[in-house]
């Protein structure tokens, strides 16, 4: 059977064994021709000057150079760490501004100290609630609720009347 | 040392709040009313004047201003007020923020108690106790902060 060229270059190369058959000067002359291939690539290598190796060398760390540095942690974490460092800092601060806080409120004490020039701020809640009588004794009269508003503010008016008049109306 | 300092501020501050929800500072005003006329209001009844004008304390065209004042009152401790006509007394049962729980009893001249009452009250507004003498009448008005 006739070797194909397939054959003959992995014997050539030593991939399969040789059969010492008729083929056997066709696999020496693909040797012969790998060799010059070779020999030929060889000594144009060679013949590449040291510099030009450096310069490549030097072309291939700037590229890597170039290449974007590992990103850093996020601003959360540097944001927690820096919370982590400075707990201790924080919360001191936090509890002394609150203390100030408090002591300027006691030592400025009630309002009633004078010294304020501005007019008064009305301060009647959104959700206003009236006077609310919880219990209302008149003995010998009888008792009537009245709350009234006005531009100075609502009022209550608990008004008693004498029995004596209510029962001659 | 810091957090020692800042914890000794903040319960200094403990007695002062507790002490300002305790205290109320009232005024009061005892008016006469009458229908004399021509009606006169009485200069220092002017915080009153509007409420006097208008229903149904308008039934009467004058107000004589017969005692007033400042007290103040301490959470659970009876005031007595002396009257030119009667007497009264004040607590304070409780105070929550601007809401005031008092109890108020009002004797006539004769000493006879005429009201008592227990309300609820919002700190600035003015309460009016009116008592019918005769065909006059007898006003105690109070404002607590």
């Amino acid at each position: 059977m006739k070797p194909h060229d397939i054959d003959l270059m992995q014997q050539a190369d030593g991939e399969l064994p040789r059969d010492g058959g008729a083929a056997d000067p066709k696999i020496a002359a693909v040797e012969e021709l790998g060799e010059l291939v070779r020999g030929r690539l060889e000594a144009e290598a060679d013949a590449v000057p040291d510099a030009r190796f450096a310069a490549m060398w030097s072309a291939i760390d700037r590229e890597l150079g170039a290449a974007p540095a590992a990103r850093g942690p996020g601003l959360w974490r540097r944001l927690s760490r820096w919370l982590d460092r400075y707990r201790g800092h924080i919360i001191t601060g936090a509890v002394s501004a609150g203390a100030v806080a408090a002591l300027a409120l006691w030592l400025r004490g009630p309002s009633d100290r004078g010294g304020a020039t501005t007019a008064p701020i009305d301060t009647t809640p959104a959700s206003y609630r009236p006077t609310e009588i919880e219990s209302l004794e008149t003995p010998g009269g009888t008792g009537t609720v009245f709350h009234l508003k006005d531009e100075d503010g609502a009022s209550t008016v608990i008004w008693v009347s004498p029995a004596d008049t209510v029962e001659s109306l | 040392m810091k957090l020692g300092l800042a914890a000794v501020a903040v319960l200094a501050l403990v007695p002062r709040v507790a002490l300002a929800d305790d205290k109320a500072e009232c005024d009061f005003l005892e008016i006469r009313a009458t229908t004399a006329k021509p009606g006169t209001i009485d200069a220092e009844l002017k915080p009153l004047e509007k409420k006097l004008t208008r229903p149904p304390l308008s039934s009467w065209t004058t107000f004589h201003k017969l005692s007033g004042g400042h007290v103040s009152l301490q959470k659970l401790h009876a005031e007595s007020l002396k009257l030119t006509q009667g007497h009264a007394s004040l607590l304070l049962r409780d105070r929550k923020d601007a809401r005031l729980e008092l109890t108020i009893a009002l004797d006539a001249a004769d000493g006879k108690r005429v009201i008592d009452s227990q309300q609820s009250v919002n700190a600035g507004e003015w309460t009016a106790w009116v008592h019918e003498v005769g065909s006059d009448g007898h006003i105690l008005a109070l404002t607590c902060k």
